[in-house]
């Protein structure tokens, strides 16, 4: 199965506002249905990504650990759409 | 989750950042032991680092006088440095959230961010409530909000606030946005409790100085590396800090 990425958040990168906060503003004008990838490096980050969707009604359609990262692949509640936003990198596997 | 070092001159902020600090925090321990450094002070420090590495700068206690504060908030930022943290005790609410406003107006055109900050001992000063740090950073628009403590008698964090009501603040400062940080006499003994937390930033000095002596001693290179190293078997997963509370833990906030 592969389904189309909307974008990704790459919460490797070190910033003080973290992935949550990052997610919560990526979200708020993201079509119902969109999927997007999250890569976290950091065991805590994954559980909160993962308490946030489920907090929030989002699922967890997929989730990969290779090379020391996460990479959870989120769908906003709703029925899956096609990406709109431009810079769509990859699918779900 | 960012290592952020409470330094006092150039001489600690370069030891800091040779250990692996992220974040330098320029303060002045003889005033109020969180109190404010003096401008040449951050501006050598500022001027020793590229911008990656964040220079914080700490008002400690602020006066309740609105334009005092914004002044020296507007002062900070025309000094470079990445954050400016603005902390209360006898304040009440209503003067806070003022104060924290006028310092967001005093930062229009500034790339440096407001973090809004409480002291989870305040009530041993009759000061303000440590829980209103979030409501106060949404209400003022700040960037970020720090919890800190202002004994330092041996007592930290942890003695005055707990895992659940300081993970449940940490959630939703940043479901609103902001950055998270805590400090506050912290220990390699704290950071599995920490990192269960997991606030963006956490903030130590006492336990990378010398002889762990926040006051007397220096911060030293090897003790911040020491503790970069413990944080990041933590954060990777290396040492596992759930294990301990098993897997029906309150993780998250229902």
């Amino acid at each position: 199965m592969s389904r189309p990425v909307a974008f990704t958040v790459d919460g490797t990168l070190l910033t003080c506002k973290g992935v949550i906060a990052r997610l919560e503003r990526e979200f708020t004008d993201l079509p119902s249905g969109s999927l997007v990838r999250v890569v976290v490096n950091e065991v805590p980050n994954r559980i909160d990504v993962r308490a946030w969707a489920d907090r929030k009604g989002h699922r967890i359609v997929d989730e990969v650990h290779r090379d020391e990262k996460f990479e959870l692949f989120i769908a906003k509640e709703g029925p899956l759409v096609s990406p709109t936003r431009a810079g769509a990198v990859g699918s779900a596997h | 989750m960012m290592l952020m070092v409470s330094v006092q001159n150039l001489d600690e902020a370069r030891e800091a950042v040779a250990g692996g600090a992220d974040i330098v925090d320029v303060k002045n321990l003889r005033e109020m032991m969180v109190g404010s450094n003096f401008p040449p002070v951050v501006r050598e420090v500022r001027n020793a680092f590229p911008k990656q590495i964040h220079v914080s700068v700490t008002l400690g206690v602020v006066p309740n006088q609105a334009g005092t504060v914004a002044m020296a908030v507007y002062g900070a930022a025309a000094l470079g440095a990445t954050s400016v943290k603005v902390g209360f005790v006898q304040s009440d609410y209503e003067t806070a959230l003022r104060i924290l406003r006028e310092s967001r107006r005093a930062l229009d055109g500034f790339d440096t961010k407001l973090i809004a900050a409480t002291f989870a001992d305040s009530h041993l000063y009759q000061g303000l409530d440590p829980t209103l740090v979030v409501k106060l950073g949404k209400e003022s628009q700040s960037d970020g909000m720090l919890i800190d403590t202002l004994v330092k008698d041996g007592r930290n964090l942890f003695d005055f606030l707990g895992e659940r009501p300081l993970k449940e603040l940490v959630l939703e400062a940043k479901e609103a946005g902001m950055s998270t940080a805590l400090s506050g006499a912290l220990k390699v003994a704290n950071l599995h409790t920490l990192v269960r937390i997991n606030p963006d930033i956490v903030g130590v000095r006492g336990a990378v100085c010398t002889h762990g002596d926040r006051e007397s001693g220096n911060v030293v290179a090897s003790a911040v590396a020491a503790l970069r190293e413990e944080l990041r078997q933590r954060l990777t997963g290396k040492i596992d800090v759930f294990a301990e509370v098993g897997p029906t833990a309150p993780r998250i906030p229902s």
